[in-house]
């Protein structure tokens, strides 16, 4: 018999972590609140904006409407992940260089979906990033720059031009 | 916010199976989450226990068994492994367009296409394309396993023939034999398919053999609409070709869609028209 | 030669939001801070008989219980024009979802399970819903008359009471003699049309934690307007206002949904209560109780001349205000103002209504109903130029008023050529007189175009600045312009930086917190650049001299100049902080515009917004599905001071304008909202984005006054909603009167016409 709290082992960007979660808690509760990462924002809370982005086993999910126990035997990477030390992730470069963001408050769900885009197709066509990142809402950008933040990472990435 | 809960994680379906018998009325199975969470959170689910299937070995494998001819999808499997499955696209393009289609990336990630199919939810994709696929669903509890047609498996919004110690282990989709040409289309306004039509056709020198036409979306469950597919057999690509709205109109006559924010029920009906003249454009084409 | 203005400068806020650093008011957390979670009514009006939260009190862990019966205030109304808003409801609750009663509990859990146990009991009374509803002669009444500010505005304009009526506030436009213009006119038309309220949603919902202390309260916010929430809690309190302190973190977007008071009041009462920091922070869900943008219905008739020339003109606004007043008055005023558009049109009455009733409150969104009265202006004059068989673009160059000429006596004279921008719209669109005939194939692609220009930042706002230079070298300005995502804490720096020729990373920008910000009234009304980028402008040229001074005295000479964030004397450079020797310089700085009374509204309009649009559609048959192919946007700004700024402002408020145009609605169904989440309200995804998008950041060279820059945070808006339905009438000769516009209605309108 399973007790309320359970035990976790999981990988945090990058690092080797482990913790204590009640069965019911939420994962983004559990980054938010517990590992006190706040780079993840709840908005909708129903699955449908994606501001609760992040990236567990390479998959983008939405930390919302998930368990938190479900990190154990798992790599989660947040927002905070992303950049090494200093060193800015390319999609976070480019999101600056070509206004992907304005108020950012979808921009750490934004970036991270765009993350797993990229990783699976280091370079799509245009028509194909808006395809994929339909999943995610903006309110302040309107879109276009977003885009193209996206297609510049890719190519500073890739080394092509998109 | 979400009361706390007991929590199992069977490893085998035996064992899930015993507990969801034990617990009974208290438990609810637990998959890739994506519908439960949220009525969890919304306080319209309660269970006391959760029992998170995700371990139970052997439920999440496609694979195509060429002694049956039929791809089993293991009801773990996420919509986003059966859109990005190279078996499915070889034996199932449409499976794999439709899934395509399904809510976001994010849902896809982790929602399951068991999870789905038990949720039962009207406004949603893969039901109406299984259904006009002739899907089987597997169904196992202490007492054994059961096959059901996925006509039976649907009742009602929201319900399924699942009894209550039932859990949904498989779903098996018999390959069509050459010669069929098909087409999924939805209408969707909003986040949920307002209106969906999948449409299989077998063709026999450039004449209908068979059809089979399923609306989604427009009731409580995907339903076939028998007439239509019968007056269909033997008639020219051509033929359809001209009568398509025709044939739109005896299909949304045929059925009795709510209306909602999205639309009248006229609307709807011309909606079902559209997708499904559009829908056999397309087969014709594919032929 | 410009050194950082109309250049990009990457963004102050850039890299803490791409790393996920960014504070917002949600990601604070404070020792011993309790949860204050919110109950609402569901019903749309009703008298509250019994309110009982014995039960939810008793809860371990529930620290504190609001409710009409336990309320530490005596008189607990807020409100901007008419203190209509009780902080919890007293003795009725006017629309579904209004706050009933209120728990504070060590957490969020806790909370939610004590607001199951309260208990309360109603007596419902009939409720009115519609604009219609609300002023049907047996309407019941919202509310029994409340005590109001007086309304004050210059010749030309003024307030009328309404007495025993769910109108609150009338205001009327008049100049010239409409009648005498219509009996001069050669034809008249009259059209009406309507748009629905809307939900602003800024991704993040509105959350305050407030810290009384015992003495003082200190708030940190995600609002737009800082001074209004700080006065209003004192007001509540009945305490001093230098009692109440907000801080502002960052904002997760604003839209006008943070313009006055959201979660603020109930913390307040919650922490004054229970001596302890409280967080009050609304669901997505709440969010759309709250606030939103007022239904409109505008009736306009117009008289022209056979030869085009519009002669007279008289129309009629009623804005459905929900349950409380908030800041509609206001969107009546500016809207009574911008129905006549930017046509030179001699005769002219307007009157706008704001009308109680038993919804959701109305507020401020983006466009200040200027994008409303601009959906029914320039719908109605693609229609006037149709039914005058003139091309559309002809008729709008012939009445356009120029650059220079005056909008309404004696205020600012339109700023901007917009004739030539409305050439260069069309053809960017590519517009030929072709573009007005319906389609003869069945693939209906066709183009529409509206002109819009608003009064832009705001009416007597009135901002400080303070520019500091440290002891250390270090430029700090200290302005109270919020950053909800516009990027105003960059421009404004740049600004700055601009006047000591020094790169903008040189200039921090400092937290807002109204202990030491100097007063501004608020951030909104596209006032950011314009109206606080005077103040600042003038504070860091104050500053600057000052600098310069002591440099002088200190270096012996006055022959200095700047060079890259350097003093340079005798082809030496020096750092500031080598000439200040440990000095501090403040320098200061105000916009404040002067009452006159020959002005309608009765202050200057500061500069006008311009919007321009064109749409390319194409419309699916069968489904009435709309698609927007092509979207060319012309905005004029003045001069740019962060091309990237600017472009994204346009382009978001484009996305806006679509979601008005053919997504957005608010629905209720038995007096309430049915469609309050995002699975049935449906926002503008990335699949909306128009085939082609292009937006024309404009310079025009030189406007009032020596600062350049205008602003153009609501442009983008302005102009979607008719550019698109014009396009609809030439492709189909169907006039779509309401927003949002339906596919079923755009299906059933071509469906009849078949027929």
């Amino acid at each position: 018999m399973d007790a309320v709290v359970i035990p976790i082992h999981f990988r945090l960007n990058g690092e080797n972590r482990q913790a204590e979660v009640r069965t019911h808690e939420l994962l983004i509760d559990f980054i938010r609140d517990r590992l006190d990462l706040t780079g993840t924002k709840r908005s909708c809370d129903i699955e449908i904006c994606g501001a609760c982005t992040v990236i567990l086993d390479g998959k983008a999910v939405s930390s919302c409407s998930i368990f938190a126990y479900e990190l154990d035997g798992k790599e989660l990477t947040t927002i905070e992940g992303l950049a090494q030390g200093d060193k800015l992730h390319p999609l976070q470069e480019a999101f600056i260089e070509r206004g992907g963001f304005q108020c950012g408050f979808c921009t750490s769900g934004m970036i991270l979906l765009a993350k797993t885009l990229l990783d699976q197709k280091p370079n799509p066509t245009r028509k194909e990033i808006q395809h994929y990142m339909d999943a995610n809402i903006c309110r302040c950008t309107g879109y276009q720059m977003i885009l193209e933040s996206i297609m510049l990472a890719a190519e500073k990435m890739t080394g092509k031009p998109a | 916010m979400i009361s706390p809960f007991q929590l199992h994680r069977p490893k085998t379906i035996e064992e899930a199976c015993a507990l969801l018998a034990q617990y009974g009325e208290q438990a609810k199975i637990l998959a890739g989450g994506s519908e439960l969470i949220l009525l969890l959170k919304m306080n319209l689910a309660a269970a006391a226990h959760l029992i998170d299937i995700k371990g139970v070995a052997g439920m999440d494998t496609i694979r195509f068994e060429p002694e049956s001819q039929a791809l089993k999808v293991g009801g773990l499997v996420t919509h986003r492994s059966l859109e990005t499955s190279r078996v499915a696209l070889e034996h199932f393009p449409l499976l794999v367009e439709m899934e395509n289609q399904v809510a976001n990336i994010r849902v896809r990630n982790i929602g399951t296409l068991g999870g789905n199919l038990c949720f039962a939810e009207p406004h949603a994709d893969p039901g109406t394309l299984l259904t006009a696929f002739g899907a089987r669903i597997k169904v196992r509890s202490t007492h054994g396993e059961r096959l059901l047609d996925i006509r039976d498996f649907f009742v009602d919004y929201y319900q399924t023939a699942l009894e209550r110690d039932e859990i949904l282990t498989e779903v098996e989709i018999p390959k069509l034999p050459a010669n069929w040409s098909g087409a999924y289309l939805r209408f969707c306004p909003g986040e949920r398919p307002s209106v969906a039509a999948a449409i299989l056709m077998q063709w026999a020198d450039g004449t209908c053999a068979d059809a089979r036409l399923t609306l989604g979306c427009v009731g409580p469950k995907p339903v076939r609409i028998p007439e239509v597919e019968v007056a269909l057999r033997g008639k020219a690509a051509g033929e359809i070709l001209a009568e398509g709205v025709n044939i739109g109109t005896k299909m949304s006559d045929a059925c009795d869609p709510p209306a909602d924010i999205w639309g009248s029920v006229d609307y709807k009906r011309q909606i079902v028209k559209t997708l499904v003249s559009r829908g056999l454009q397309k087969c014709v084409r594919d032929a | 030669m410009s050194t950082t203005i109309g250049k990009h400068v990457e963004r102050f806020d850039a890299r803490e939001k791409v790393t996920g650093k960014s504070v917002y008011t949600g990601d604070i957390k404070l020792p011993g801070m309790l949860h204050g979670k919110v109950l609402r009514s569901y019903l749309p009006h009703a008298r509250i008989r019994r309110v009982d939260v014995e039960d939810a009190v008793a809860m371990p862990g529930v620290v504190a219980a609001l409710t009409r019966d336990r309320l530490p205030i005596a008189s607990p109304y807020y409100g901007s024009f008419v203190k209509d808003q009780p902080v919890v409801a007293l003795d009725k609750v006017h629309y579904a979802g209004e706050i009933v009663a209120a728990v504070a509990a060590e957490d969020e859990a806790i909370a939610e399970e004590a607001l199951k146990r309260i208990s309360i009991e109603y007596e419902e009374l009939p409720a009115v819903i519609t604009i219609e509803d609300a002023l049907n002669k047996d309407a019941p009444l919202v509310h029994e008359r409340l005590e109001k500010k007086p309304a004050v505005f210059g010749r030309g304009m003024k307030s009328i009471e309404h007495d025993g009526s769910n109108i609150y506030f009338h205001v009327q436009y008049e100049r010239g003699d409409v009648e005498d213009g219509f009996r001069s006119a050669d034809f008249i038309f009259e059209d009406s049309f309507f748009s629905a309220a809307n939900q602003q949603y800024p991704l993040e919902s509105q959350i305050a934690i407030v810290d009384f202390n015992g003495e003082d309260f200190t708030i940190w916010s995600a609002t737009q307007s800082p001074f209004r929430i700080r006065d209003e809690i004192a007001g509540l309190f009945k305490v001093d206002s230098k009692r109440v302190r907000v801080v502002i973190p960052y904002l997760g977007g604003g839209f006008g949904a943070k313009s006055v008071i959201g979660a603020e009041a109930v913390a307040a009462t919650l922490s004054y209560m229970s001596k302890r920091p409280v967080r009050v922070a609304f669901s997505a869900d709440e969010m759309f109780k709250t606030i939103c943008q007022p239904a409109a219905k505008m009736i306009i008739k117009t008289g022209v001349k056979r030869d085009g020339t519009i002669v007279a003109r008289r129309s009629e606004i009623y804005l459905n205000s929900g349950a409380y007043s908030n800041s509609v008055s206001s969107i009546a005023t500016k809207s009574c103002y911008r129905a006549h558009g930017p046509y030179r049109i001699p005769n002219v009455t307007t009157d706008a209504y704001a009308i109680y009733s038993n919804t959701v409150p109305a507020g401020a969104f983006r466009g200040f109903g200027g994008h409303q009265t601009a959906f029914a202006i320039e719908s109605h004059t693609d229609m006037l130029a149709h039914r005058l068989r003139v091309d559309p673009v002809e008729f709008r160059l012939k009445n356009l008023l120029e650059k220079g000429e005056e909008y309404a006596a004696e205020d600012t004279p339109i700023d901007c050529d917009v004739k030539d921008l409305l050439r260069q719209l069309s053809r960017a669109i590519g517009w030929t007189p072709e573009d007005r005939k319906p389609q003869q194939t069945t693939t209906k692609r066709t183009k529409g175009v509206a002109c819009v220009v608003k009064d832009g930042g705001g009416t007597k706002k009135e901002a400080n600045a303070i520019v500091k230079v440290q002891a250390d070298g270090r430029i700090v300005l200290i302005c109270g312009t919020v950053e909800i995502g516009q990027g105003s804490s960059t421009a404004l720096s740049q600004v700055v930086a601009e006047q000591f020729s020094c790169p903008a990373e040189m200039v921090e920008f400092a937290t807002i917190d109204t202990a030491y910000t100097p007063y501004d009234t608020a951030t909104n009304a596209t006032s950011g650049v314009f109206t606080m980028g005077r103040a600042v402008l003038q504070a860091a040229q104050d500053a600057r001299d000052r600098m310069l001074s002591i440099a002088a005295m200190a270096l012996d000479t006055s022959e200095l100049s700047l060079e890259n964030g350097k003093i340079v004397c005798r082809g030496k450079a020096f750092n500031f902080q080598e000439v200040l020797h440990g000095t501090e310089i403040v320098g200061t700085g105000e916009c404040k515009f002067d009452r006159n009374e020959q002005i309608p509204i009765g202050y200057p309009t500061p500069f006008w917004e311009i919007g321009l649009g064109a749409a390319e559609i194409e419309i699916d048959e069968m489904t009435g599905d709309i698609r927007i192919l092509k979207f060319r946007s012309i905005t004029d700004v003045g001069r740019i001071i962060n091309p990237l700024h600017c472009r994204g402002q346009e382009e978001g408020g484009i996305l806006f304008g679509i979601g008005q145009t053919l997504l957005e609605e608010l629905v209720y169904e038995d007096g309430r909202l049915i469609n309050p989440n995002l699975t049935d309200y449906r926002l503008p995804r990335f699949r909306d984005l128009p085939d082609s998008l292009v937006s024309v950041i404009h310079e025009e060279e030189e406007i009032v006054g020596s600062y350049q820059p205008k602003g153009s945070g609501e442009s983008g808006i302005l102009a979607v909603s008719a550019a698109v339905c014009n396009a609809i009438y030439n492709c189909t000769g169907i006039r779509m009167l309401d927003l949002p516009v339906k596919r079923e209605n755009v299906w059933k309108a071509m469906h009849s016409i078949r027929e």
